[in-house]
């Protein structure tokens, strides 16, 4: 039997950021919650985004499980999102009835950085400095009236 | 049996140059993971299928394509007892593990890349051809995708997924949309539907399920 391989995880400026660009098994979905949930205990980061401008399909079973990795990140207190969502994907789960309720999308890693509320910090000082400091309620304000704004 | 190498190279030499075919043969029976020694039904079929991509790569004309496959379908069935004679036109796939949910997609998205499918398209049938797989490998074990190119009145592909499993229950209730299922059959089904042109099911609890979909180019 192959081995496995695994669906990297980046740490970057205090987000995590998952590329998928490959077609997941079962098996590389459930070590990808593993390795997503344990690396949240372990480094605590503000934001996840799941990037996932490398896949051309996403039938029900993937968007399914990237939406889980949202939701599990979100119970966790860590803000998520999902970015780089294919127009054709996107015109394909609208026509299947699909939805990501509940989960922020953004259209590319970039927006979704900025969603996650981070400053790319000028030096490490800064990184340490940011890291420490939870957001604040204001920044969730901010976003909350940008979601509004798309909303309508 | 080093026949049947030499057998096969003879007909991909006849329709392309030699170190294609070669290329070809060696690359087909790597990425199939066959013995060529010792074929079971299911490694001609998957060596088959490697072939084939092979060839779509290296020939371009779609006469010549079908022409050559032909000819490789034949010797590969003579050499295995029942390697199963699907038409010129379209071609199946065994679906028995996972990876041939993926396996599945590539040689139906090369098949309707060939029938000129808008991109569009192209990403909904694949998707349909996807869940359909996956249905197969989850709630059956295993089963076959086959595709068939339709001709005639109305151009277009059509996709059947046929296995032996356990049928599935509460069907009408499914497609409504009314089942939730936590694995997600529900949605995948009745959104299949949705992508799709026609969409038949027949299935019968205990005995297995045919699915039929079709999705046509005008």
């Amino acid at each position: 039997m192959k081995e496995t391989s695994r669906i990297p995880i980046i740490s970057l400026h205090g987000n995590l950021i998952i590329s998928i660009q490959v077609a997941m098994s079962d098996r590389m979905v459930q070590l990808l919650k593993d390795d997503v949930t344990q690396k949240i205990e372990q480094e605590r980061p503000a934001g996840v985004v799941i990037d996932v401008s490398g896949i051309n399909i996403m039938d029900s079973y993937i968007s399914r499980a990237i939406r889980d990795l949202c939701i599990m990140a979100s119970l966790m207190g860590v803000r998520t999102a999902i970015s780089g969502i294919d127009p054709m994907i996107a015109v394909t789960l609208v026509e299947m009835g699909i939805g990501l309720e509940g989960v922020k999308t953004e259209r590319d890693l970039e927006s979704a950085l900025e969603f996650l509320g981070r400053q790319v910090p000028a030096d490490e000082e800064d990184l340490s400095a940011l890291l420490e400091s939870p957001v604040t309620e204001e920044d969730d304000w901010v976003h909350l009236l940008d979601e509004v704004d798309t909303q309508e | 049996m080093a026949d049947l190498q030499k057998e096969l190279l003879q007909v991909l030499n006849s329709f392309t140059g030699t170190v294609v075919s070669q290329s070809i043969l060696q690359l087909s029976i790597r990425m199939a993971g066959v013995d060529i020694s010792n074929l079971s039904d299911d490694g001609s079929q998957r060596l088959a299928d490697c072939i084939r991509n092979g060839i779509n790569t290296f020939i371009q004309e779609p006469g010549k394509r079908d022409a050559c496959l032909f000819k490789v379908r034949e010797v590969l069935r003579s050499s295995g007892p029942h390697y199963p004679s699907s038409g010129l036109q379209g071609d199946q796939v065994a679906i028995a593990d996972e990876s041939d949910i993926l396996r599945a997609r590539t040689i139906g998205h090369a098949l309707i890349r060939d029938l000129g499918f808008s991109s569009t398209d192209q990403t909904k049938i694949v998707t349909v051809i996807s869940e359909l797989a996956r249905n197969i490998f989850k709630y059956a074990g295993r089963g076959t995708i086959s595709f068939t190119k339709l001709r005639g009145n109305r151009r277009g592909i059509q996709i059947v997924a046929h296995d032996s499993g356990p049928g599935i229950q509460e069907i009408d209730k499914i497609m409504a949309g009314q089942y939730h299922s936590t694995s997600g059959l529900g949605i995948g089904l009745s959104g299949s539907k949705r992508l799709m042109d026609e969409f038949f099911i027949e299935t019968q609890p205990g005995k297995g399920t045919r699915i039929t979909a079709r999705k046509f180019l005008d």
